[in-house]
């Protein structure tokens, strides 16, 4: 077993939902949620703020800024760590999230050394 | 009892409509957009944090509690609207002034059927405020452009700026009562129309909230709730699960929401009350009527026809005229049916009305002539009409 962190990439301008339709939302992401949960591979997860702190390194300076870290129209919007055999499960346990409605799913394995 | 975390149904829906009406109170109508704003900006929150937290134990608590904190947060920007912030922090502190927030709710229907406001958008702002529907939906549900949906709904909040956001007093209360009924009873009957389950309910929410109030309760309101609940009552059985429409006497019966049935006899005997007879009396009676029968057969239709003389003699409709039209067919026989429809055939009003042709060919058939009937089936497919409608002009065709 692997553990797969499942970053939510969200583009900047969500649909404008009604209140119906919000919650319709959550209670897919509910059920998705749950399933990871019977499937014994959820670990962990959170929200992340829109945006933060970058740091670089500039001779010897450390310069600071404001944002995401890329200039694209995605921002991370959220985390999920599982369990998983392999990468084709970890993808398994993605197929069916309702986040693919709002933005790609990105999963990278956390290697260990 | 849904487990702790389980969304009840329509929670957004009817949290959006209870914390509009109660910010538009506080902030007053000409803040309505800031209300909307503020309850939006709550509702996001929880659909950016509960797929990763989970749903909280008390959701509706949460929203209220965070609209809470986004209101306060308005008033910061808002100097002229500083001093609400007590208000704001008492009404929002408890998660459970069901009373007050119907209250709200309430005045915020007559403001939304005010004379001020055109016929046209007075559901629609309804809908939007009290209701908590987009603008989108709103536009499915009246089958118009999202634009012409946005442009009624601004154009309306323009209008209740400076309206005051209280009850009416007793004295135009009545006056003011009649508009508040005929809102719902288009909204119930746009959702009756197009088989869309949300606006009837939303209709009987309101209509609830009406009827059961201690300053606006009316044997009237009593009598279009009664109206509302067994019409609804059906819905189970007109339409099947492609969407295809039942006629009262293919529907199986057993289906019929019996809960329903009886809230409806309830609100009818309720609305015995008063001494006078409205339309939404008589409609209700005959809706129940159809509801108490135990089959199509023992369908008590002079009862009906009556029903609908006593209609026609309130408000002389060509809709009501060829209903009772139907009516008089079922207790006197197709003939007798088909004369009443030439009373109306030329009414310019029918002209493009799918239902008086459609009429006219059920009754042609039923006495055997079937060329005549096939074309007035050709005549009513001609006329606009839902998609399901036409699906079963076409089945019987």
């Amino acid at each position: 077993m692997d553990n797969y962190l499942i970053l939510l990439h969200e583009s900047n301008n969500m649909p404008q939902l009604s209140p119906e339709e919000m919650q319709a939302v959550i209670r897919r992401y509910k059920a998705w949620g749950q399933r990871l949960h019977e499937s014994g591979s959820f670990l962990g997860s959170n929200k992340l703020e829109a945006s933060g702190r970058v740091l670089r390194g500039d001779s010897g300076k450390v310069r600071i800024t404001d944002g995401p870290f890329a200039e694209t129209k995605d921002v991370l919007g959220g985390y999920f760590l599982v369990q998983a055999e392999s990468y084709e499960k970890a993808v398994e346990l993605c197929r069916d999230s309702p986040h693919l409605d709002f933005g790609a799913v990105e999963i990278r394995r956390v290697e260990v050394v | 009892m849904p487990a702790p975390e389980e969304l009840v149904e329509h929670l957004f829906r009817h949290q959006a409509g209870r914390l509009v009406s109660t910010l538009t109170r506080i902030f007053g109508p000409r803040h309505l957009q800031l209300a909307e704003d503020v309850v939006q900006e709550a509702l996001v929150r929880a659909l950016e944090l509960w797929p990763h937290r989970g749903i909280p134990e008390n959701p509706a608590g949460w929203l209220i509690g965070v609209a809470r904190n986004r209101a306060l947060d308005a008033l910061r920007r808002e100097a002229s609207l500083a001093a609400k912030a007590g208000e704001i922090a008492r009404v929002f502190s408890d998660a459970n002034g069901s009373a007050e927030a119907m209250d709200d709710q309430l005045a915020m229907i007559f403001l939304c059927s005010h004379p001020e406001v055109p016929r046209e958008a007075r559901v629609a702002l309804t809908l939007k405020t009290v209701c908590g529907f987009s603008t989108a939906e709103i536009a499915r549900a009246f089958l118009i452009q999202e634009t012409a949906a946005a442009q009624r709904i601004v154009r309306a909040k323009r209008l209740v700026r400076d309206l005051s956001f209280a009850l009416p007093e007793a004295g135009e209360l009545a006056a003011r009562r009649e508009g508040v009924l005929e809102v719902l009873y288009l909204m119930f009957n746009e959702g009756y129309t197009r088989s869309a389950a949300d606006l009837c309910e939303e209709a009987i929410r309101l209509g609830r909230l009406v009827a059961d109030h201690r300053d606006t309760r009316a044997p009237e309101a009593d009598a279009l709730l009664a109206l509302f609940c067994l019409q609804a009552a059906r819905a189970p059985a007109r339409v099947d699960a492609q969407g295809d429409l039942f006629l009262l006497a293919d529907q199986d019966r057993g289906l019929w929401d019996r809960a329903r049935i009886s809230e409806g006899m309830r609100r009818l005997d309720r609305s015995a009350a008063g001494n006078r007879i409205t339309d939404y009396h008589l409609e209700a009676a005959i809706a129940a009527a159809h509801a108490t029968a135990p089959d199509f057969a023992s369908t008590d239709w002079r009862f009906i026809v009556h029903q609908y003389d006593l209609l026609y003699a309130l408000n002389a409709s060509p809709v009501i005229a060829l209903n009772r039209a139907v009516a008089i067919s079922r207790a006197e026989g197709a003939a007798a049916g088909l004369a009443a429809l030439d009373e109306i055939q030329e009414h310019p009003a029918l002209a493009r009305y799918y239902l008086l042709a459609a009429t006219r060919a059920r009754l042609l058939e039923e006495l055997g002539d079937s060329a005549d009937a096939a074309r007035w089936y050709a005549r009513a497919l001609e006329c606009e009409c839902s998609p399901a409608e036409r699906r079963f002009l076409e089945r019987h065709y």
